[in-house]
């Protein structure tokens, strides 16, 4: 009878060869990072995008067909809910509309008509919260429209959101002013105050302001500058008397995880 | 399991953690890999989904030390952890 003889050659552990996988990798990765740090996030994205634009020109067809499986008594309840609240918008809209030509006016007047001439850019969000864990977004312009590092990030006409953080050939990503522990310079509309406001994630801000500085549910916070650009609003004040400061929590007039489009100011050349 | 049989399943698994990184909710990338890493044997594409998903969309932020690679650490830890693991608990005396 024959036997298969034996090998003598110590076989390597599974353990052994994904540690000196992972040491490697690190390696390998780090090292390249360091030579070509966009190298793999460029390819990624390219990837990424058409993804992520089948996705959502599908995802709208899919809202489209389950309208139709929608409750008869709950669309009429929806419709008249949404009358209303249309209706109450546009009153308060006739305001603003008053107040905004005022306020151009205003500018044009004392002549910073530079601060109504910025260039913007209109881009479809791709990716958003809950997908990223970072509070990021992925906006699908990118260098190929002139955008640069920092340029700004608006929802609707006045809600600042984030900035620019890293510009792709045709995608951008845009670092969200709530992403955990950033700190951006701000101030509180009522009275004027300077203030850092950081980032808690989720839309969600904190700050720290001495006891004697007065500060209501509601009040806004602003970017400085001449436009006043809404950050968010207080939504509680937590005040402890040991404690010579306030704690003011403040959150973003902006859902980011429903948000469709942004504007991007466009601050380089 | 057949090899065979378990070869599709990791092309499976490969493709779902693909759609997870674009498409699905960043919490789900968790219990998956948990599961997989322990289903399958030295499960290498863990490293390479968590690069990727913090090549998209990560950011040196100060949460995470600066560093921006969340889910590559956690998953090069989880592949370690888990080799680790089945390694001592396995009673086949080839591993």
């Amino acid at each position: 009878m024959t036997y298969l003889q034996k090998s003598n050659r110590p076989r390597s552990s599974s353990y052994a060869r994904v540690l000196i996988f992972v040491v490697l990798f690190f390696i390998v990765v780090g090292g390249f990072r360091m030579v070509f740090p966009s190298f793999f996030s460029t390819i990624f994205q390219y990837i990424g995008r058409p993804l992520w634009v089948t996705r959502d020109y599908f995802g709208s067809d899919i809202e489209r067909i389950s309208g139709f499986i929608t409750s008869r008594t709950a669309i009429v309840t929806e419709n008249k809910q949404l009358k209303a609240a249309a209706e109450n918008d546009r009153l308060k809209l006739l305001t603003l509309n008053t107040l905004k030509d005022e306020n151009v006016f205003l500018k044009q007047q004392l002549g910073r008509e530079d601060a109504l001439k910025n260039k913007v850019a209109l881009g479809a969000v791709l990716t958003k919260t809950p997908q990223t864990f970072y509070d990021t977004l992925i906006v699908d312009v990118g260098s190929d429209v002139n955008i640069h590092v920092d340029d700004l990030v608006l929802a609707g006409e006045n809600a600042v959101i984030g900035k620019i953080s890293v510009v792709y050939p045709h995608t951008v990503q845009v670092k969200l002013f709530s992403t955990g522990g950033e700190e951006t310079q701000a101030f509180l509309e009522h009275d004027n105050v300077s203030v850092t406001v950081v980032g808690k994630g989720g839309g969600n801000f904190e700050i720290h302001v001495p006891q004697g500085v007065s500060v209501n549910k509601g009040d806004t916070v602003l970017l400085p500058g001449v436009l006043s650009q809404i950050l968010g609003t207080v939504m509680d004040i937590e005040t402890d008397p040991i404690n010579s400061f306030q704690n003011v929590l403040v959150k973003s007039p902006v859902n980011t995880n429903q948000i469709r489009f942004v504007t991007i100011e466009k601050t380089g050349l | 399991m057949k090899k065979n049989n378990k070869i599709v399943l990791r092309i499976l698994s490969d493709f779902t953690l693909l759609v997870i990184v674009f498409y699905l909710p960043w919490w789900i990338f968790i219990p998956f890999t948990l599961l997989a890493a322990f289903v399958f044997d030295a499960y290498y594409e863990l490293v390479l989904a968590g690069y990727m998903f913090d090549s998209l969309y990560g950011l040196p932020t100060r949460s995470f030390f600066s560093l921006g690679m969340f889910y590559t650490l956690y998953s090069a830890l989880l592949l370690v952890l888990s080799t680790y693991l089945k390694q001592i608990f396995s009673f086949d005396s080839r591993r």
